[in-house]
């Protein structure tokens, strides 16, 4: 589904004296299919941007389109059940949201509420739980007793299990170990190819944002400061300074050996790109000595 | 969630912010002892124009305080309700088997309403300009006397600072949650009351993990820094009694005396 935000502006508390600004004068395209990254500071506003994509929170002005539905500040709520079918999103620390007595019933919960029978549900909660690596043992097992990243596991099925045709993650990785985080993203990039999905994803991990990004949102005080490929938004290192963005590792290892003297014609950002422009030139030293 | 006024503080600085929380305490309590007092309208008056004046000077919007009487509107109406109609009286204008609509339950009604609507302004009014941690302060300080007869004062008083503190934090976390639900497909405002209370067990639930979890961190927290009891410790905070609190009281002293002594004459 596209999904687009006209002129969208959101006040916290808006009709009290405690009016905390959210978002302001949002303007931004996600192309059906495509994978986006939402970076920028804590606060900047991506929690808030990411409610909006559900609905959750409805603009104080402006209009966001997802797919056909068009979301106003006089939208009713109850407009809004099938969207929320149709956009599955992950909360930081998701882990919070288990409440039932076996993993398997959390899983299948969503589903059940959207409508499905039970035995679908079951079986729908079975498929996402193998696809989140939750072995069967585990099914029947409280959802307290497992270990945290399972029990993140278990929550992100549990948003799977809705099969959402937007996956909207709000820093899914946050907390897990490398091993868990890797799995996670290659999990989320597989998903995403197979279903076709639109993915919004907010991270402060740059290297999984030119690893998979197709267009990168920069965010601050609740404005887009930028929107571009990755190679655009990381290819300006003062100005990613200035706004307090770190860059990729592999950008952080170019600047070091741009000051042993090595030539970059552009900033490679991946691990490929990198070698492409570094063997030749190690290759040379190599023949001079 | 925001609704829920009840218990979240109003940032500011009026008079009524900066009045010591002793008073405010002792005020709060002071003006629900009088409320029982008023038997007759123009007390009502009088207690409403103290209302009306306090909230005035709180420098806070009075739809700010309606907002937050909605929750406490099915509570009200209930009780006005049976006062209504469960009143007997000389004066009946309307009869139906044992409920019966009299003149004196139509008094009786309206003077609950008032003491209702008296009783929620005021203490709204006193979490609304008080912070949590002064509240708790000015609470050990007014029970500190119960030391005499062994009352765990300071542990009493921790807890409810630590209780009052995490108000707003527990609160923000219902939203949360609330929010990770609805995304999944909880609809908390439709349906029928079974199906509402049903759509409270995924919050619930969470909700009481998670309170289980801060106040276990907690614990961890104050232990490995060193915290026994609270005999004897030194405060960070000091409340002091100022000008304008003695003047308050005062007024007040004036006003409610007033009021007794005109209750007595009718
Ligand atoms: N429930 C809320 N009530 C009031 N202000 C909020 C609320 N949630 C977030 N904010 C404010 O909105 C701004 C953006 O927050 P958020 O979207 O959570 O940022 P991020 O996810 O980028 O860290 C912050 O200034 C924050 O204080
Ligand atoms: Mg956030």
């Amino acid at each position: 589904m596209d999904i687009t935000f006209k002129q969208v502006d959101y006040t916290y508390q808006a009709d009290s004296p405690m009016a905390t600004l959210g978002l302001r004068d949002i303007n931004l395209h996600f192309k059906s299919g495509t994978y986006n990254a939402i970076i920028g500071q804590t606060g900047s506003g991506k929690s808030t941007l990411l409610q909006h994509l559900n609905a959750l929170l409805i603009p104080t002005k402006g209009e966001v389109v997802i797919g056909q539905q068009v979301v106003t500040p006089q939208t009713k709520n109850k407009e809004l059940y099938d969207l929320r079918r149709k956009v599955g999103l992950v909360f930081q620390f998701p882990e919070s949201q288990l409440f039932e007595e076996t993993v398997l019933k959390d899983v299948a919960f969503a589903p059940k509420n959207f409508g499905k029978s039970v035995a679908e549900a079951d079986e729908i909660a079975r498929r996402a739980l193998r696809l989140v690596g939750i072995a069967p043992e585990l099914e029947d097992k409280m959802p307290f007793d497992l270990s945290g990243g399972q029990m993140r596991r278990v929550a992100i099925a549990g948003v799977l299990a809705m099969e959402p045709e937007v996956l909207v993650l709000d820093e899914p990785t946050a907390g897990l170990d490398p091993v868990g985080r890797e799995e996670m993203m290659t999990l989320f990039a597989k998903i995403q190819s197979e279903r076709n999905l639109t993915v919004i994803l907010v991270t402060h991990q740059m290297d999984d944002v030119v690893r998979y990004a197709e267009q990168v949102v920069v965010m601050e005080q609740g404005r887009v400061l930028k929107t571009g490929q990755p190679q655009e938004i990381f290819a300006d290192i003062p100005w990613l300074h200035q706004h307090n963005l770190e860059l990729p590792s592999t950008g952080r290892l170019v600047q070091q050996l741009q000051q042993q003297g090595f030539q970059f014609s552009q900033v490679p950002l991946t691990v490929p790109e990198l070698l492409a422009q570094l063997t030749p030139q190690l290759k040379q030293v190599v023949t001079y000595e | 969630m925001n609704k829920l006024i009840f218990g979240r503080y109003y940032p500011g600085n009026s008079f009524v912010h900066r009045l010591d929380p002793r008073l405010k305490l002792i005020l709060n309590i002071l003006f629900i002892v009088l409320i029982f007092f008023a038997q007759h309208w123009p007390s009502y008056v009088i207690l409403g124009a103290v209302v009306v004046v306090s909230v005035w000077a709180s420098g806070i919007y009075l739809s700010f305080f309606l907002r937050g009487l909605r929750p406490m509107l099915w509570l009200i109406l209930f009780t006005v309700g049976l006062q209504l109609f469960f009143t007997s009286g000389q004066h009946v204008y309307w009869q139906w088997g044992w409920l019966s609509l009299s003149r004196e339950g139509l008094i009786n009604a309206g003077y609950i309403a008032a003491r209702f609507l008296l009783i929620i302004f005021m203490s709204t009014l006193l979490t609304l300009t008080t912070q949590p941690l002064e509240i708790a302060d000015g609470l050990e300080y007014l029970i500190s006397p119960l030391r005499v007869i062994k009352f765990p004062v300071n542990e009493v008083a921790l807890m409810l600072s630590i209780a009052l503190r995490f108000v707003p934090k527990l609160m923000d976390e219902t939203t949360k949650i609330m929010n990770a639900q609805r995304a999944r497909g909880v609809d908390f405002n439709n349906g029928s009351l079974l199906k509402r209370a049903k759509a409270l067990l995924p919050l619930l639930i969470p909700l009481m993990m998670s309170s289980i979890d801060i106040a276990s961190d907690l614990t961890t927290a104050m232990i490995s820094r060193g915290y026994r009891d609270g005999e004897g410790r030194t405060r960070y905070r000091i409340l002091k009694w100022q000008m304008r609190d003695s003047w308050v009281l005062g007024a007040f002293v004036v006003i409610s005396t007033g009021m007794l002594v005109l209750e007595r004459m009718m």
